[in-house]
């Protein structure tokens, strides 16, 4: 009932003060400092700049001239991405992971003054763009969550920073770029190939460029962890870290859902969960016939951290055994938290939400509502706007882009999940939406965030009506 | 590579890689025939898709791999056939375990069907009589009476046939109806024309469930181009093969080519275009729309007519023969019923030109459980004008017509009943799709009792697009590029 009351049109006099708080909402957020951007985005961007330019001043005389526009892109990719909110700029976490740089730095007598970014990218990974420049993503941050974890990944990225790995990668990166389709003409031959190959062949050379891009040779890799080990044995964390880090991301899976958990935290009042949502679909001899071959559509892209780095078991072996060294320091039994896991999920799932990756924005939130026995406002509200931003990907005709098919995820409880986001109709998730920000304003009487997704849903489905 | 494309696409990599989540292009095709490959359907649901594609190396001989999707069209296997020159598929079905596959041999003039279990191994096969209306050369007769050779039914396949009784076309011909079971030990049943019919017999599926087969029966009167023809209802005990009733009106009395049926509950209801007392079945201007409710023993528990020329004035400036004035004629592509006793009609204007078809605004007319109309929608999808004539420069009407239907040259594609809706899509008019570049699909739904419309755009830059229903909610779309003969298929879901 309560659906069918919000689903009628607002009469012009509750629609102007809606419109009035929307027009001035930003400008008050405004006035709080946006936290994906530096607090100085002018100096912030010359030291970017400045770092390219000392780059290119130290290359060798005879070098490419393509060698010195990587630099330059570089920077000026940076400077794009933060423009694009891409990074993080908040002063608890940049002290945190900058403290964890300085400790390594210091004990081990580097002369170095990093610029670590913190990427909101859920993906586990970490990575050293040279010359003291750092990346660690948010899903790192998630994933690893003690301070000697995270020490022995930056340890390895500050090896291969020390080590100068990029130079090794610098002819690999000039001939990849004479391969890019700069101008007009090249564009148009792209096109064609795209045409005459197929879009599935280039999305395969896509994929492995951007790999093989990513990563470095194995040697490199294995005298990264060897430098890294050392750097994390001479500080105060624990050498055996390495290796449970290792392990936490061989072991990686952030989309882990009970079987039921969809429904279960879905379930409202007003307009009741239906199974039918969730029910496994009819499938030709239950999914294998004849000469089967295991569909690669699931797995097109690899798990990030074994993608830029695939000999992960080799890796695992010897940070075990140099960890059993004599002098290595103990490990803290049991590691200590550190106290930004919560908070870089929360991340993760703004970020997702930001992208319009709503299906993985509400699968990471039924998670940790699962986790924990009360409820937490950010991730009902988390909720609330996934099941609204999955509504408009319908209208706009763009769900196949922004939802995975439903064998995506491994767990059969995400599964499930993304079921449910394939199999109700946009007329039903309209009521369900309405009904699960009504009742969550109810039981969040006081979240303002919930109060006012609840006004936008309603505004939108009357803006839809009309 | 810029690194902040780079960084979109890291940001993605345990999302999902974007504008292809769900895409797939199947590898390994060299042929692939659309107008055979089609949906899956099992109990009267989309299970999935089947694709019939044609492989043939320099010098070797070539050979079909059927390959079978699921509802997502995620790839769930293939079955290559043996290499054959002479070897043609003619259909697919599948009923929740066993498939059957219709196979032909124009050469040797035989046709059978094949029963395959999940690992895709024979399991046995039925064989049925080729005649010269299997040729590919009868085509066009074929299309005209409409029809589909085999359908999934509860533990077995219908197989619908239809021969001359001598070598010659114009010979009196019959039909059968063949009930093939899963299992190769239990023979099934079959039933054909009565012998002592006056003329020429074929028979088409209406309708099944757990027990019951209904099918359409018509039997023509004089020449097949005459199209005057006399259709009855009769159903059969799926499993007994026992006739249980049938129903046939008089030949005085108002004519219905019988298109779709539904058994709800204890009822029965068949719809099909009216012709009036003309008893020219294959008509191109209807004068209305027959509905009627039998009991499953046969009785006519209520008889009902949409006339065109009363019933749609509102809507149309309609002739006392029921054409409709300055339009041109109308075709009626397809009949929906659903649970509700609700009927969807799909039809589409046309004007025969230079032997061709000039395909003109497409029709949707939604009625309710009491043959009320509710709506009537014209579709402003743009025109597709003819492209050359297809050698019946001096064929009538209805005949042009019903090739045009099997050429591709109207925009309808499909009419789709689900569990609880029916789906209508028109492509945009090829003129339409020239202009802007883009492709139009035109679809309604039959949801909840309302009518809802939806436009799916992608750009015009496919070779070839066909367009197949889907699980509800959704529409499959196949695109196809002949440089480099691949496939993209993909969902496209609709704002239900």
């Amino acid at each position: 009932m309560a659906a069918e009351f919000f689903a009628l049109p607002l009469p012009t006099f509750v629609l102007y003060p809606f419109t009035v708080v929307c027009f001035l909402l930003p400008h008050c957020i405004g006035a709080q400092r946006n936290p994906y951007l530096p607090a100085d985005t002018t100096t912030f961007f010359e030291r970017l700049t400045s770092t390219a330019e000392a780059s290119v001043a130290r290359l060798p005389e005879g070098t490419d001239p393509a060698a010195a526009e990587i630099y330059y892109d570089r920077s000026d990719d940076l400077i794009e991405a933060i423009r694009d909110s891409s990074f993080l700029f908040d002063e608890n976490f940049q002290s945190f992971t900058d403290g964890i740089f300085a400790d390594l730095i210091e004990s081990n007598g580097l002369d170095l003054d990093p610029l670590v970014l913190i990427s909101r990218s859920p993906s586990v990974n970490a990575s050293s763009l040279g010359d003291g420049l750092f990346v660690i993503n948010m899903g790192l941050l998630n994933r690893l969550n003690s301070a000697d974890e995270l020490a022995s990944v930056i340890g390895h990225e500050l090896a291969h920073d020390q080590l100068a790995h990029l130079d090794d990668k610098l002819d690999y990166l000039v001939r990849q770029r004479a391969g890019i389709p700069t101008d007009r003409k090249s564009r148009r031959e792209y096109k064609r190939r795209l045409r005459r190959e197929g879009r599935e062949k280039m999305m395969l050379g896509l994929r492995d460029m951007i790999y093989e891009q990513s990563r470095h040779s194995r040697h490199n890799e294995l005298a990264a962890d060897s430098l890294g080990a050392q750097y994390l044995a001479h500080s105060s964390y624990s050498s055996a870290a390495a290796a449970h880090a290792l392990e936490r991301l061989r072991d990686y899976d952030a989309f882990v859902l009970p079987t039921g958990a969809t429904a279960r935290m879905l379930q409202t009042e007003a307009y009741p969960f239906k199974d039918k949502w969730t029910q496994a679909p009819q499938t030709p001899f239950g999914g294998s016939f004849g000469s089967a071959e295991e569909s690669t559509a699931g797995r097109f892209w690899q798990k990030d951290s074994l993608a830029s780095h695939p000999n992960l078991e080799e890796r695992i072996t010897l940070a075990v055994r140099r960890a059993a060294l004599p002098g290595s320091a103990p490990a803290p039994a049991p590691p200590a938290l550190h106290p930004f896991v919560e908070l870089s999920r929360r991340q993760m799932v703004r970020a997702y939400l930001d992208r319009g990756l709503t299906a993985h924005a509400l699968c990471l939130s039924l998670v940790a509502l699962n986790e924990r026995e009360e409820q937490q406002a950010f991730y009902v509200a988390a909720v609330g706007e996934a099941l609204l931003g999955t509504h408009r990907s319908i209208q706009l005709h763009a769900f196949d882009q922004r939802i995975p098919p439903t064998t995506y995820f491994t767990e059969e409880g995400a599964r499930e999940m993304l079921r449910f986001l394939h199999q109700i109709r946009n007329s039903e998730l309209r009521r369900l939406t309405l009904a699960y920000l009504q009742e969550s304003t109810i039981s969040f009487p006081d979240d303002a965030h919930i109060a006012g997704l609840r006004e936008q849903a309603i505004h939108y489905f009357n803006t839809l009506d009309k | 590579m810029r690194l902040s494309f780079l960084f979109v696409l890291l940001m993605l990599l345990l999302g999902t890689h974007t504008m292809t989540a769900q895409r797939s292009a199947p590898p390994g095709l060299e042929s692939t025939y659309f107008k055979k490959s089609g949906p899956l359907r099992t109990n009267g649901v989309i299970s999935g898709y089947y694709m019939i594609n044609y492989h043939k190396a320099k010098g070797e001989t070539g050979y079909y791999v059927l390959q079978l999707f699921d509802q997502e069209l995620n790839k769930v296997g293939e079955k290559p056939f043996p290499p054959d020159e002479d070897l043609r598929i003619g259909a697919v079905a599948y009923n929740g375990e066993r498939l059957g596959v219709e196979m032909l041999d124009h050469a040797q003039e035989r046709k059978w069907i094949e029963i395959f279990n999940g690992k895709g191994e024979f399991q046995h096969r039925r064989q049925m009589t080729y005649s010269i209306m299997d040729a590919p050369e009868a085509a066009g007769s074929k299309a005209l009476l409409g029809g589909q050779s085999m359908v999934a039914a509860d533990g077995g396949f219908l197989h619908f046939n239809m021969a001359p009784d001598g070598k010659l076309i114009n010979l009196k011909s019959y039909y059968r109806v063949t009930y093939i079971p899963n299992e190769a030990e239990n023979r099934g049943w079959s039933t054909r024309s009565s012998a002592r019919s006056d003329g020429s017999q074929g028979a088409i599926y209406l309708t099944s469930n757990d027990s019951l087969v209904v099918f359409g029966v018509y039997t023509r009167v004089g020449s097949i181009l005459t199209g005057k023809c006399t259709m009855g209802v009769v159903g059969y005990g799926l499993h007994s093969g026992k006739k249980l009733f049938s129903y046939t009106p008089e030949r005085k009395e108002l004519q219905t080519r019988f298109l779709k049926g539904k058994v709800i509950g204890n009822e029965l209801v068949v719809v099909g275009t009216s012709v009036g007392k003309s008893s020219k079945l294959f008509t191109d201007h209807p004068t209305g729309i027959d509905v009627i409710r039998l009991s499953l023993k046969g009785k006519v528990l209520e008889k009902a007519t949409l006339s065109i020329a009363d019933d749609l004035t509102d809507y149309f400036d309609v002739s006392r023969k029921g054409k409709i004035k300055g339009i041109g004629n109308l075709f009626i592509h397809d009949i929906g019923i659903t649970e509700r006793q609700e009927i969807v009609i799909a039809g589409e204007f046309y004007k025969v030109s230079h032997g061709d078809i000039k395909a003109k605004q497409g029709l949707l007319v939604h009625l309710r459980p009491d043959l009320s109309v509710a709506t009537v929608k014209l579709i402003e999808k743009g025109i597709t004008r003819p492209m050359s004539t297809i050698g019946l420069a001096t064929a009538r009407g209805p005949i042009v017509a019903a090739l045009g239907k099997m050429y591709n040259r109207f925009d309808f594609a499909f009419l789709d009943e689900g569990k609880e809706l029916v789906t209508t899509t028109f492509f945009s008019g090829s003129s339409q799709a020239y202009e802007s570049g883009h492709m139009s699909l035109y679809v309604h739904t039959l949801l909840d009792g309302e009518l809802v419309a939806d436009k799916v755009e992608f750009t015009a830059a496919s070779d070839w697009v066909i367009v197949l229903p889907a699980k509800e909610g959704y529409l499959a779309v196949i695109e196809y590029n002949e440089d480099s003969k691949s496939l993209d298929v993909h969902m496209e879901r609709l704002r239900l």
